[in-house]
């Protein structure tokens, strides 16, 4: 028996699917921009010289890294609350744990951008009297970025559908608005579908730009 | 210009400077040659405060650089008064090392603006005057991947010289290069040499060493074995280790 599909309750669903879709793309720009400012400092304090920094920001990274972000959303959810006795209103608190993990792979690109530019480099901005704060700004960062935005393009890429977890949370997302109508329509095959395609409308053009960026940078010579 | 003393450094169990000490006069040029791995590169970096030997001193014009006893660890603490001392002195190294991102006019100009706070009109005055004296003024625009290897290292020379240092050090700077672009390289150098700049240069140009040195520095497993004039190192060094050296790199040919 072949599946009868009845396209007709897109157009009704549509309105609800672009609420959601509107807090998804808030929530994915929220944390792209908190996660990005903490990213600088975990990237600041893995590269720092002391072990008192650098280990606890280690730990830090592998804890996010190392733990599914369904668990950690969860947790900030419902546990955090109860530990600090502070009650967050629903989309805060997943805008924090989504921020808290991508701060974790960011602050890593950045690491890996800054360790990926030669030591002579540094040496070079070193005894031509640069201090600390010009040598980053002027000569390792400016390489730096080539390595670590289309990194961090990716990775914002894949928190844009990561965005879908929060629905299990009762965030009214794209992803919860879709179950949501497939529930009150019967027809989840068609909404799902849909939401499905949205979801790769908006992901794969960023995916092809970001590729096409990568190629131009890497052959940029300056 | 520059006392070293008893400088010591080791990586790891490998003791790449025992009890190194170098004096070198103003105006003076100090050829350092020797096998590899025998502490030449080693001993420049420790001069210009790149690398922290375990122990020993250096004083640069009458001033303390640094003094270890062989408590510390690590690196150097970039004091105000290190840095200072540390851009009394320029250095140029094997693989250029110019700043890929900016023009050949800007890797000169940016240490002027950043650490001298020297305005951009000056530095830019100051940054083309260099590139003509090092002949590359055509090529201020260009970035440093669109020069040949002996074009390189004569900016990475003028972005040096645009500290306006007392000393320059360069370690191997024509080691890199093709050898038909070797010369103009030397040249550049030659011509500092007799403005009367104060030099130590590592290198396995004999023939510069033999010319242009006042002084020649021969190193053999982290020591100086031998140093004096160029004509009595090349003309008949005391030591074996060192005429047996120089024989060998004179007549591969």
């Amino acid at each position: 028996m072949s599946y009868d599909w009845t396209w007709s309750v897109v157009p009704r669903a549509l309105p609800a699917l672009m609420k959601g879709l509107q807090l998804t793309i808030l929530i994915t720009v929220a944390v792209v921009v908190l996660g990005l400012l903490l990213a600088v400092f975990v990237a600041a304090g893995r590269l720092a010289r002391s072990p008192f920094i650098n280990k606890p920001i280690a730990a830090y990274i592998e804890f996010f890294r190392g733990t599914p972000a369904l668990v950690q959303l969860v947790w900030v959810y419902y546990c955090l609350p109860i530990v600090l006795g502070l009650e967050l209103p629903s989309v805060a608190s997943i805008v924090l744990a989504l921020t808290l993990n991508v701060s974790a792979f960011y602050g890593e690109a950045i690491r890996a951008g800054i360790q990926a530019i030669p030591r002579d480099q540094t040496e070079s901005a070193e005894i031509l009297g640069l201090s600390y704060v010009d040598k980053m700004r002027f000569v390792i960062l400016p390489q730096a970025f080539r390595i670590i935005i289309p990194i961090v393009l990716s990775q914002s890429i894949s928190l844009f559908k990561d965005t879908a977890l929060v629905s299990t949370l009762g965030v009214a997302d794209l992803m919860y608005q879709a179950r949501v109508v497939a529930t009150e329509t019967y027809r989840p095959l068609e909404i799902l579908t849909f939401a499905a395609m949205i979801y790769f409308v908006l992901a794969f053009p960023c995916t092809i730009a970001t590729r096409l960026l990568e190629l131009r940078l890497a052959r940029a010579r300056h | 210009m520059i006392s070293a003393r008893r400088l010591q450094k080791r990586f790891g169990t490998l003791e790449v400077l025992r009890d190194v000490s170098l004096e070198v006069q103003a105006g003076e040029v100090v050829t350092i040659i020797g096998p590899s791995g025998s502490g030449k590169s080693t001993l420049l970096r420790c001069l210009i405060g790149l690398e922290a030997p375990e122990s020993g001193e250096v004083h640069i014009d009458g001033r303390l650089f640094f003094r270890r006893d062989g408590r510390e660890r690590g690196p150097f603490r970039r004091t105000g008064e290190f840095r200072r001392t540390q851009r009394m002195m320029g250095m140029v190294f094997q693989q250029f090392s110019l700043f890929p991102h900016l023009t050949v006019l800007r890797n000169v100009m940016l240490a002027p603006i950043r650490a001298l706070s020297v305005s951009e009109a000056v530095a830019r005055e100051r940054a083309e005057t260099l590139l003509a004296k090092v002949g590359l003024a055509d090529k201020a625009l260009a970035h440093p991947d669109q020069l040949s290897g002996g074009q390189k290292q004569r900016v990475a020379i003028a972005r040096a010289l645009a500290l306006e240092p007392k000393i320059m050090l360069f370690d191997e700077v024509t080691s890199a290069l093709d050898p038909e672009l070797i010369h103009e390289v030397l040249s550049v150098m030659r011509g500092l040499a007799n403005d009367g700049m104060t030099m130590v240069v590592v290198t396995h140009e004999m023939g510069f060493a033999h010319k242009v040195a006042d002084r020649v520095v021969f190193m053999d497993a982290g020591a100086v074995v031998e140093e004096g004039a160029p004509g009595n190192i090349f003309g008949g060094a005391r030591e074996p280790r060192t005429r047996s050296f120089i024989e060998k790199v004179l007549t591969h040919i």
